[in-house]
């Protein structure tokens, strides 16, 4: 009957490994791999992959394709996001600093290789109430994704099929930026 | 002194329970048998679902960025159509008439060894049908003619495949993912 309690106390215990393994975990290894991926490229500036980091972060596709990666961290403001993109299948996806996808566009839904996107943070509760009806006129008017986190990643990919091309891929979606909007 | 060694061992259980069934339950729930036949399953990385949570962690706990649903469907296998385990010294044939999606990747994991030679992924640009359009990938240490995958380790592996997702939430037919046959070893 003494060890009764201690015996549930386990039970409660795996049950808080359990949860805290599926939810902070995760979040905290993908936000220390995206520290780790290029440490010399600082936060709001766009960068191509190295074959090296593509390989351990994107085994699943194949080593032709083009990766373009802006660490936004909108703590300082609203980041804007210049989208320059080749003609072709490509995919752009913008992750929370946890890896939850928080938006998504491809080639074929944004009709435009070539587009502004502006990331800010979400408002808290009382700037919500306190928001005048004019503010939502304006944030609707553009294309615009407000995180409640304030770091991510927004991921530009490109399939790269053929290798001969993968140099002027390279070259057009480098031309991308990724900048902290200037008050 | 014995009760505080009881005590500590059933505190250790628990926490050890508790990552066991974590890591366990990651593949039980995140990821779901696709058909009746062959032995694919469906990562599931919709927003909202329930297996979201551990689909996720599958891929963040290796330092992988999960592919967004919207753009992907994530399948994968670790055993042939007759259900052994698949063993990269044997030859396997990887056969479709299925995956006419605008694009595709089969990759051959665990695929950290670089390897100039050869890729442990092949994508549908890559591939050539035969037929009426039937497709057929080999997947061998050693070159074999035609459409042709590499694994990079001696050893299990897991056959992965990354289709594009044009047709919302559904996904690939489950009787247009491929057949996957050993042809020796």
């Amino acid at each position: 009957m003494r060890n009764l309690y201690w015996v549930i106390v386990a039970f409660v215990l795996a049950a808080i490994v359990h949860m805290v393994t599926l939810i902070f975990i995760p979040g905290m290894v993908f936000e220390r791999s995206l520290k780790r991926i290029a440490v010399d490229v600082p936060d709001n500036k766009f960068f191509l992959l190295t074959s090296d980091a593509q390989r351990k972060m994107f085994p699943e596709y194949p080593p032709n394709a083009i990766f373009g990666l802006c660490r936004f961290d909108l703590s300082e403001g609203p980041v804007a996001l210049n989208a320059n993109l080749p003609s072709g299948f490509w995919t752009l996806t913008v992750y929370s600093k946890t890896g939850k996808t928080l938006y998504t566009v491809n080639d074929l839904q944004s009709g435009s290789n070539t587009f502004n996107l502006q990331l800010e943070k979400a408002p808290g509760l009382l700037e919500s109430f306190s928001a005048k009806a004019d503010d939502d006129l304006v944030s609707s008017s553009g294309w615009k994704v407000r995180s409640v986190d304030t770091k991510g990643l927004a991921l530009f990919w490109v399939p790269g099929n053929d290798p001969a091309l993968r140099e002027s891929l390279s070259a057009e979606l480098s031309k991308s930026t990724c900048a902290r909007v200037s008050s | 002194m014995f009760q505080a060694g009881i005590k500590i061992f059933l505190l250790l259980c628990g926490i050890i329970a508790g990552w066991l069934s974590a890591v366990y339950s990651i593949d039980a729930f995140g990821s779901s048998a696709t058909a009746t036949t062959g032995n694919w399953r469906t990562w599931n990385l919709g927003s909202g679902s329930a297996s979201n949570l551990y689909s996720a962690a599958h891929y963040l706990l290796a330092g992988q960025v999960p592919p967004a649903q919207s753009h992907f469907h994530v399948y994968s296998n670790t055993r042939d159509d007759e259900g052994n385990m698949l063993r990269s010294e044997c030859v396997y044939l990887v056969s479709t008439d299925g995956l006419h999606e605008r694009w595709w990747s089969l990759s051959i994991e665990p695929s950290d060894i670089p390897d100039k030679a050869s890729s442990s992924v092949i994508t549908s640009d890559q591939v050539v049908r035969v037929g009426a359009g039937n497709l057929v990938i080999a997947v061998s240490r050693h070159p074999v003619p035609g459409n042709w995958v590499r694994p990079a380790h001696d050893g299990n592996m897991n056959i992965q495949l990354l289709v594009s997702n044009d047709n919302g939430s559904q996904g690939v037919a489950s009787g247009l993912l491929p057949t996957i046959h050993k042809a020796g070893c």
